[in-house]
């Protein structure tokens, strides 16, 4: 699965990528500090894109508004500071919603054969959750 | 155009210029204001040598004071709105006058009245108009002195206060908090030694957020500032540059209030580096004069349509100007605007005292 990691802070970046790499299945295919370098990135069609929401520029819920548009959107996790963006995030449709600092056991990368699986209990969950313990792979 | 600093339009819930005067319509207010002329009127009643029965002294000051206390806190009470947007001293003055004004009707009336109902006066109507106003002065007076010693330490209190709570408010906004959490926590694996340095810095910014009341000095607010700015750099990377220009020679050890230079650092941040998707400079210029020291702190504007909202969640230009003016009267100041395409703010401390707080 092709990621793409669009946060306008590059230790935030490293950290997500730093996290990424327990799981096999993931490659990094790129990072952009702002909506407007992630937006070229998209002709490399990333599969997943880890998207902060206050950027300068564009913020990452009008980008990711923009990217539902598309004949095949990306999956989009939206990771940020602030929870009061989960509702307006919500009209995106992101596979999930991270709260920085983001927790290893927490977040998880969606696999294509475990969409919907039975809804664990997280207050912030707005899609299908699997976990990086126990099960990845 | 600034931030933090907009016009009083901006504030809905600023309050008048000129808060000074309490509610004078309060019956609680009204109460006490009654109280304590009756006091004056008892000590007028029990001072020695008064000739007349000290029953009926009592009675008529009693009486005489309670019509001046309801008219003067009536006129107060009335011109309330007009007499809060003058400065103080005209403040106090007419207060002051509506006190005496009152005093002389009163008089005139109650000596009047007095006469036609058989009262035997020791002196003519001048005397005694004059005499009254001369016990109005000195007892308004000492009611004014210490009404505004309690304002001014109420007013340092609020502002205080505000200032702690700005800065607690600015130090657990998600986006500061969380993110710079986050920055340690991405540092801790690739640089323990960083990672120390950020929680370390984390620590007094929340630490001086804590004391938003206390007086700090110069050199405790730059090297507060750093740590701040180098926190957000870790942050923020390549797009945060900061240029110091610092005078060679050391410090002068000048007194300020806490958190009076920080919020300015923070300021630059919020509403030009985190919106700068290019480097962006913060240049903070300290210059020692012979009597004032300046901070200069520039940043270029970006985005400008997108201004905070008023008051934002950090410290206000406005509450700092309060708490400096609490400290250095006029002889500190703090100003804000806009030179060529840069935001400049100034803030200017006296470098002849150690400010108004020991």
């Amino acid at each position: 699965m092709n990621v793409l990691l669009v946060d306008d802070e590059p230790l935030a970046r490293a950290r997500l990528r730093r996290l990424l790499q327990v799981h096999p299945d993931i490659q990094v295919m790129g990072e952009a500090g702002s909506a407007e370098v992630a937006e070229r990135a998209l002709n490399d069609e990333p599969d997943l894109i880890f998207l902060d929401i206050e950027m300068p520029g564009e913020s990452g819920l009008a980008w990711a508004a923009r990217l539902r548009q598309r004949a095949v959107p990306p999956a989009i996790i939206f990771t940020t500071a602030h929870p009061q963006h989960a509702l307006d995030a919500f009209v995106s449709s992101p596979v999930d919603y991270l709260l920085k600092p983001i927790e290893p056991r927490v977040w998880l990368p969606p696999s294509p054969e475990r969409v919907n699986p039975p809804a664990r209990s997280r207050s912030l969950s707005l899609g299908s959750v699997s976990r990086l313990d126990g099960s990845n792979g | 155009m600034s931030f933090a600093d907009l016009p009083p339009r901006a504030h809905p819930h600023t309050p008048p210029r000129n808060a000074a005067l309490p509610a004078f319509c309060t019956p609680r207010v009204l109460l006490i204001t009654l109280l304590l002329g009756l006091g004056v009127a008892l000590l007028l009643a029990i001072a020695p040598g008064v000739a007349e029965d000290r029953w009926v002294r009592l009675g008529t000051t009693a009486w005489f004071v309670a019509w001046v206390v309801l008219i003067t806190t009536g006129v107060l009470c009335g011109l309330q709105k007009p007499l809060c947007r003058l400065s103080l001293p005209w403040l106090l003055g007419g207060v002051m006058s509506i006190l005496l004004a009152a005093t002389g009707l009163i008089s005139v009336l109650a000596y009047q009245s007095l006469t036609q109902l058989g009262w035997n006066p020791f002196e003519s109507q001048t005397e005694f108009l004059l005499h009254n106003q001369a016990i109005a002065l000195v007892v308004g007076g000492m009611g004014i002195w210490i009404f505004s010693l309690h304002w001014s330490k109420t007013r340092r209190v609020t502002a205080q206060t505000k200032a702690e709570l700005d800065a607690l408010h600015a130090r657990i906004r998600p986006h500061f908090l969380f993110n710079s959490l986050n920055t340690v926590a991405a540092l801790i694996e690739t640089d323990p030694k960083a990672a120390e340095a950020a929680v370390l810095d984390l620590a007094s910014v929340f630490r001086a957020a804590l004391h938003a009341g206390d007086v700090s000095t110069l050199s405790d607010e730059i090297a507060l500032s750093q740590r701040y700015l180098a926190l957000e750099q870790w942050r923020l990377g390549e797009r945060l540059v900061v240029a110091w220009v610092l005078p060679i020679t050391p410090l002068p050890p000048i007194a300020m209030p806490i958190l009076s230079l920080q919020p300015l650092m923070e300021n630059a941040v919020r509403y030009a580096a985190e919106r700068s998707p290019t480097p962006c400079t913060i240049r903070i210029e300290c210059v020692l004069g012979k009597s004032a020291v300046s901070l200069l702190i520039e940043n270029p504007l970006i985005d400008a349509a997108k201004l905070p909202v008023a008051g934002g969640n950090g410290i206000s230009l406005q509450n700092i100007r309060d708490r400096l003016t609490l400290m250095f009267g006029d002889r500190a100041s703090l100003r804000a605007g806009e030179i060529e395409g840069q935001y400049r703010v100034k803030l200017v401390l006296p470098l002849d005292g150690h400010g108004g707080v020991a």
